[in-house]
């Protein structure tokens, strides 16, 4: 019961209207961009457009979501001090943060899978449900924000001022290393999770494919692709667990 | 009943509290030190937010850190004045009594029941953000109790209260302490704690210097000359007449002109001559105050014996 309380109470307070607004003029503006994209290259076939517009946009958000969402795990109230009403209460340490956790992951697939439709939309117009690559992209998302945000969680256990850090890795290393040669590739979470969407190479080349990670010659099987993120997420879960319960969390003395 | 043995915490190479060894039972007992003294250090350790770095700590013969068992029999009323801002008073107390396992009817009754008791239940719907210090210090403690423990731990709880307000706190205190739960409640101000409870630990960069009664602390002081300051504007008039005075040892002018401190032996022999001097000799006495009854004089001469 105490579980289903804390999803509850951590989705209630991600989801204050005003930072619900926040997230839908993002969308708004996901929209926009899409149409813009067509507006600017009329004659690229619309699966090709959504795909390469979803790893541009969608992806992105995703990343951004779960970097932000992660924060809010046990960084943030470390960070505004709260976490001193948390750890005083007679939750054992690993369910309150896997109650969290499951929060933020349900707010990140939630957000992305919001993104989605929105690119969606703006591509395919009111056919934008019938959209056949939505649902591939919905595997991967969901999949991308359960791994994210046991990534990024962990990482927010380990060191202060944890956003940066994370924001980084979710916009510099996702989008470098997916395009590297050789073996590198396999170390970025954005390339499996290309394979579960079973994304097409974008066929346009040039600056855009460099930054959706089409570059890389090499991919993954679907089921390597799953059973990674299966086996990284729960790890990164269990560690996330035993750290929390086996370390301090204070009140930062210097947080303001 | 809490105890410490031998136990020590080092935050790198500063020492927090360094092998303090007591045991705290039912009652009101006061966490005596001055800013810095590690009394924040070992209401952690007891809260199990911290684990000693050497030794042990026990509350009930379990050990606190990251206890769900311990934390359903504590409440802890922080230092720290952050709360989440966007909640109303009642919002919070109800979520931290859902969160210690309550129901919603017994969390929502309990809130109630709680704010009332903290003098809170007419501006319990207000937003946090725009509490005063006053207010977040009735919220912390509602929180604190609103399970009932039996252990009860307050941080400097009196900080920011009004005078009226840290009375209804400490008879609040008290009431805790008659029945029969273990409060402990750390202060910085020796004023303070004389109003809450005559049973003190008292603790100086980390070590525990003292533990018992209160009167104790208060003979030392009596027992070693007491300087008196005296604010006047004729500060040589008033030493001459102090000065015949068979109990006054010595006398010292402040460079400012317009005061003067005393030592004496006797503090309340002088205190009684004090309305004589200045109603008897016409004397202008502006004001008197004792630095003796500070905290750090009563560490000084502790050190000291």
């Amino acid at each position: 019961m105490i579980r289903g309380f804390l999803v509850s109470t951590c989705l209630m307070d991600i989801a204050r209207p005003q930072r619900v607004l926040g997230w839908g003029l993002l969308m708004v503006l996901l929209f926009g961009v899409g149409r813009l994209y067509l507006y600017v290259s009329p004659e690229e076939p619309v699966a090709d457009a959504y795909n390469q517009l979803s790893s541009l946009l969608v992806y992105r958000v995703l990343m951004l979501g779960a970097a932000i969402f992660s924060a809010s795990v046990i960084a943030q109230e470390v960070e505004q001090k709260t976490i001193v009403y948390l750890a005083t209460r007679p939750i054992p340490r690993p369910d309150l943060i896997l109650s969290r956790m499951a929060a933020a992951m349900i707010a990140v697939a939630t957000l992305s899978l919001a993104a989605a439709l929105s690119v969606s939309f703006s591509v395919y117009g009111r056919e934008g449900l019938s959209n056949p690559y939505l649902l591939r992209d919905a595997k991967g998302l969901v999949v991308g924000s359960m791994a994210y945000v046991s990534l990024f969680t962990l990482t927010s256990l380990w060191m202060n001022r944890s956003m940066l850090v994370n924001l980084i890795f979710a916009f510099g290393w996702e989008t470098i290393v997916a395009n590297l040669s050789g073996n590198t590739y396999r170390l970025s979470i954005f390339t499996y999770l290309k394979a579960i969407a079973e994304k097409p190479t974008s066929s346009s080349g040039g600056p855009l494919s460099l930054l959706s990670g089409d570059r890389g010659v090499e991919f993954v099987s679907v089921s390597t692709a799953w059973g990674t993120m299966a086996v990284l997420t729960v790890a990164c879960c269990w560690a996330c667990a035993w750290w929390f319960q086996r370390f301090a969390y204070l009140p930062r003395e210097d947080a303001e | 009943m809490i105890e410490l043995d031998h136990a020590s915490r080092w935050y790198a190479q500063v020492i927090g509290l360094n092998d303090v060894t007591c045991e705290i039972g039912p009652g009101v007992t006061a966490l005596l030190g001055m800013n810095g003294a590690g009394k924040t250090t070992m209401m952690r350790l007891i809260t199990g937010q911290l684990r000693p770095t050497t030794g042990k700590v026990r509350v009930f013969g379990m050990n606190p850190f990251a206890n769900p068992e311990v934390y359903k029999l504590l409440g802890y009323c922080p230092d720290v004045d952050d709360f989440y801002e966007h909640m109303t008073g009642r919002e919070f107390v109800e979520l931290m009594a859902r969160m210690s396992g309550m129901i919603p009817d017994e969390a929502s009754s309990r809130t109630d029941r709680m704010l009332q008791r903290v003098g809170m239940a007419e501006r319990a719907d207000r937003k946090i953000g725009g509490y005063s210090k006053g207010m977040r210090q009735r919220i912390k403690l509602a929180q604190a109790m609103i399970h009932e423990p039996e252990v009860v731990l307050l941080d400097e709880p009196l900080n920011g209260l009004d005078p009226v307000g840290r009375r209804e706190f400490i008879d609040l205190l008290a009431g805790f302490g008659e029945q029969g739960k273990i409060v402990l409640v750390s202060s910085h101000i020796l004023f303070e704690v004389e109003q809450m409870t005559r049973s003190l630990l008292l603790l100086h960069r980390g070590r525990l210097l003292a533990v018992g009664d209160l009167r104790v602390i208060r003979e030392l002081i009596d027992k070693h000359p007491h300087r008196i300051r005296i604010e006047t504007t004729e500060p040589r008039t008033v030493a001459e007449k102090i000065a015949a005075l068979p109990f006054v040892l010595s006398i010292q002018f402040d460079p400012s002109g317009r005061a003067l401190e005393i030592q004496t032996k006797e503090a309340d022999r002088f205190y009684s001559f004090l309305p004589t001097l200045s109603l008897e000799c016409g004397l202008p006495i502006e004001g008197f105050s004792s630095p003796d009854n500070s905290l750090e004089s009563v560490f000084g001469y502790l050190v000291d014996s």
